[in-house]
């Protein structure tokens, strides 16, 4: 019943926050990153992640913590089946954190590179929106119906 | 000006040309194989596992825009 109500309302929603976000962006550009704005910014946004994380999931996880590690631990037991993926997500975890330990600059890091690009401004400020749309999808994407 | 390239930039050009690769054979598989997205969604299927990948959304983000790089 309240179905084309809800309808006009997610496109507002949608606008309100690439508005936001291109507005935390281009205040975030300029930003150093040893600078109090970027720290209380960023330290905010994740506090409030997780706060809107708990508020939109409430009742709506697909699986319990329990049911989800047992089934994981099947999947890792059999994970050859999907070996490729695995090895190349694994390759990339390992040399990233191998990399960060050993501290050389024979072996530069993922960050290392990324620095290259967060330098300047409109790249600082491109990544932020990017981090920012990749938050909002981990806060609310894959929500089951809420359960009575 | 030339810049030398050390070898864990070969290592993270490798990797970055599986990735490629990756990506490639999925588009082409429709659906057969793991692809980024899955994981993720793999992740956002309960309490524990979307609060960890959360957590490291903000770990990523402090380090990227407040830290080192």
């Amino acid at each position: 019943m309240h179905r084309p109500q809800r309808a006009g309302v997610v496109p507002i929603a949608y606008a309100l926050f690439a508005t936001l976000v291109l507005a935390l962006s281009a205040w975030q550009a300029p930003l150093s990153r040893q600078s109090s704005g970027a720290h209380w910014s960023v330290a905010l946004l994740v506090v409030a992640a997780f706060g809107v994380a708990l508020v939109l999931g409430r009742g709506r996880q697909y699986e319990t913590t329990r049911r989800w590690v047992a089934r994981n631990v099947h999947y890792v037991r059999t994970w050859r089946t999907q070996s490729r993926a695995a090895v190349l997500i694994g390759g990339v975890v390992t040399w990233d954190l191998v990399s960060f330990v050993v501290q050389s600059h024979d072996l530069p890091t993922l960050s290392y590179f990324i620095g290259h690009v967060t330098r300047y401004a409109v790249g600082r400020g491109l990544l932020f929106a990017v981090w920012l749309g990749v938050g909002a999808y981990l806060v609310s994407a894959r929500r089951a119906e809420r359960r009575q | 000006m030339m810049s030398t390239v050390v070898p864990g930039t070969v290592v993270w050009v490798a990797l970055a040309a599986g990735v490629v690769v990756w990506l490639g054979v999925l588009a082409l598989s429709a659906g057969r194989f793991v692809g980024p997205r899955r994981v993720v969604r793999w992740f956002l299927g309960s309490w524990l596992s979307r609060g960890i990948v959360l957590a490291a959304w903000g770990a990523a983000g402090w380090h990227v825009f407040c830290q080192r790089p």
